[in-house]
């Protein structure tokens, strides 16, 4: 099957959105309906559950194990979002519209840096972060977070730096801005849809990460959510907690959706329109 | 008070070319300055210098006495009108004209008033509210000289303002900034392509090529008096006439369509037997009725004509008259294989002739413009 994107296809075309839908979302609503059955009617097989209950709910938030996880996830996940974004902007400024010596080394060297194989790296960084004290910390996972969303913030900003025209800023320093004003006032602003679209990829990246987070951590001091919800125990240890996991995997992704939602308006392109002729 | 003195500027590029050699000229306080020049003639970049956009090589920009080079451009007090009009998007237009005085930290209530007075001058008061997407390009060009006259700047700089209006939009805006220029007083420095407009805004006129100044004065120097072939080819629309030619016995200048004596007002000692470039404007030729007594006449037979209403051009062929030369003119000379001489006239609108007509066709010697064949400097008359 595939999809259609004209919005006037008719039946066909809703059909196939409608299936693309299902397809996708199944899953999702398998999980809530999973979080919502009551322990004994679990294991009944039924798509949606026949009565509704938060035990699970309440079981999670119970354990102090998945509110820490939470905590180091928020906390892990914003830091690095604000750090990646930080350096990004001005990495992908100086990339478009310095002239300097290795430009296009740099530019180049991110891209290779986000193909490198994550798993490589695990190894040598797990013991590089016994000697070096930061195993089981938060800048533990922020650091190989960073490595890996910047290049991803990097040329994401860059192609939103490269629509700017540049005579806005000279606009700018004319009309008796200093640089650093000129960046803010009038560059920043534009370029806020890629500021605020690479911030949600990168937040994602850092939200979803299961490899490191598993590798680099052992306790709640550090340990984030995705790794909490897979070392989640039932009552024996031979009993999965499903209902459990269920419950601590629709509450990990409400942030996420939320952070979609409130920002995607905003990721609207074509700020830039009208700034000169056209 | 804001005089300007650009002083033996000049402007080295990265890749080694000189965008601006050696440029000295004063702009007078209040006066409406013109650079023009063709594309890539260093214009553009003398103004990115004068406002503090560009760095100076070589040479001195001094305001009021004062060497600016190293003033960093949000203290020179200029004020500068991009071609692109460079409006900030995200702002609407009053927030567009108020962000210099914004920056400036002036009270909200100065800002409000003089944000005001600037729409009252410029007929913006209807669209303050708007963003620069939902206006046309005339009125983006009016937002962009607000933000340019809130601040009142020492130095009014425009960088092909008209440039990206169409035809009569851009007569009617040419108007107002000459309108408005004169009624606020600032010096102005105003770049452009177009010679009309030089001619018609400027006080005076600096003509550039190739990063160099090929001559300044009134555009009625420039007109009258060019200095060398090129000024005289920029200046004037449609161009001047240039015709090669030799001095032959008794200063007589042998020209395709026949002798004319030379105009004693020309330095004749110089120019025995020596080869040059005849400049004669179209707007210098006349029917023979109308030119002035012994102008030479000759015959000839137009290629085309453009007829505008007021005016009308004949693209036209001189027709050899002396015996034995061949009957029909043509457009590629058959020794040479050079394309043959055609000459651009201005004629009364109302004349009755169209292509493949032949006519007689006298011009004012005494307006005649003689260049050097070599160096393309004017030999100038003696006034």
């Amino acid at each position: 099957m595939r999809m259609r994107l004209k919005g006037t296809d008719g039946l066909p075309g809703a059909l196939g959105s409608l299936l693309a839908v299902a397809y996708a979302l199944l899953p999702v609503i398998w999980i809530v309906s999973l979080s919502l059955k009551p322990s004994r009617e679990l294991g009944n097989g039924r798509f949606l559950p026949e009565t509704f209950s938060l035990e699970h709910y309440r079981a999670v938030f119970t354990d102090p194990q998945f509110p820490a996880a939470i905590l180091n996830s928020l906390g892990i996940a914003s830091i690095t979002t604000a750090l990646s974004i930080l350096i990004a902007v001005f990495a992908a400024y100086a990339i478009v519209r310095l002239d300097f010596r290795g430009k296009q080394w740099i530019f180049y060297g991110t891209l290779a840096v986000a193909m490198f194989p994550q798993v490589s790296v695990v190894g040598p960084l797990f013991e590089l972060w016994r000697t070096l004290r930061l195993f089981d910390t938060w800048p533990g996972l922020i650091l190989p977070y960073l490595s890996f969303t910047l290049p991803l913030a990097v040329w994401t900003l860059t192609a939103f730096f490269r629509e700017v025209p540049w005579e806005l800023e000279k606009a700018a320093r004319v009309d008796g801005a200093t640089p650093s004003q000129a960046f803010r006032l009038v560059i920043l602003p534009l370029v806020a849809p890629g500021i605020f679209a690479s911030a949600i990829l990168v937040f994602i990246f850092a939200w979803n990460d299961f490899l490191f987070a598993a590798s680099l951590t052992s306790t709640d001091r550090a340990r984030t959510v995705p790794v909490a919800i897979a070392f989640f125990t039932g009552s024996s240890q031979f009993e999965l907690p499903v209902g459990s996991i269920a419950a601590a995997s629709v509450v990990v992704t409400i942030p996420v959706i939320a952070l979609v939602l409130m920002f995607q308006r905003r990721i609207i392109a074509g700020l830039t329109a009208g700034a000169v002729k056209g | 008070m804001a005089e300007i003195v650009i002083d033996h500027v000049s402007k080295r590029f990265a890749g080694g070319g000189w965008a601006v050699r050696k440029v000295t000229f004063t702009v007078k306080d209040g006066e409406f300055f013109i650079l023009v020049g063709p594309s890539g003639c260093g214009k553009s970049t003398l103004l990115h210098m004068i406002v503090g956009l560009e760095d100076i090589t070589e040479g001195e920009i001094r305001l009021d006495g004062q060497r600016i080079n190293e003033l960093d451009p949000k203290d020179r007090n200029m004020a500068m009108v991009f071609q692109s009009y460079a409006l900030y998007p995200h702002m609407t237009v009053r927030e567009n004209i108020a962000f210099p005085l914004r920056l400036a930290k002036l009270p909200r209530s100065e800002i409000k008033r003089r944000v005001d007075e600037a729409a009252g001058i410029l007929q913006l008061g209807a669209l303050l509210d708007r963003k620069p997407s939902d206006l046309s390009g005339g009125q983006r060009q009016r937002v962009a000289m607000g933000r340019a006259i809130v601040r009142r700047p020492q130095v009014f700089l425009l960088d092909e303002p008209l440039s990206n209006l169409d035809a009569r939009l851009r007569v009617q805006m040419r108007t107002e900034i000459a309108a408005l220029q004169r009624r606020l007083g600032i010096t102005t420095i105003y770049v452009t392509h177009d010679q009309t407009e030089a001619m018609v805004l400027g006080d005076r006129v600096a003509l550039l090529r190739s990063g160099e100044v090929q001559q300044i004065g009134t555009p009625k120097q420039l007109y009258e008096t060019p200095r060398n072939e090129f000024v005289a080819g920029f200046i004037g629309s449609p161009a001047m006439n240039f015709l090669h030619a030799e001095i032959g016995d008794d200063n007589l200048l042998l020209l395709p369509m026949g002798p004319c004596p030379l105009p004693a007002s020309f330095p004749l000692d110089r120019l025995d037997h020596r080869n040059v470039v005849v400049g004669i404007r179209p707007e210098h030729f006349h029917l023979p009725g109308a030119a002035p007594p012994a102008s030479p006449v000759f015959s000839a037979e137009i290629i085309l004509a453009e007829w505008l209403g007021a005016d009308l051009y004949l693209h036209v062929q001189p027709v050899p008259s002396h015996p034995g030369a061949r009957e029909a003119p043509l457009l590629i000379e058959p020794e040479t294989g050079k394309p043959g001489v055609v000459l651009i006239v201005r004629v009364p609108p109302d004349l009755r002739l169209g292509r493949g007509d032949r006519m007689e066709l006298a011009y004012d010697a005494a307006k005649i413009h003689l260049f050097d064949a070599d160096t393309g400097e004017s030999f100038l008359r003696n006034h």
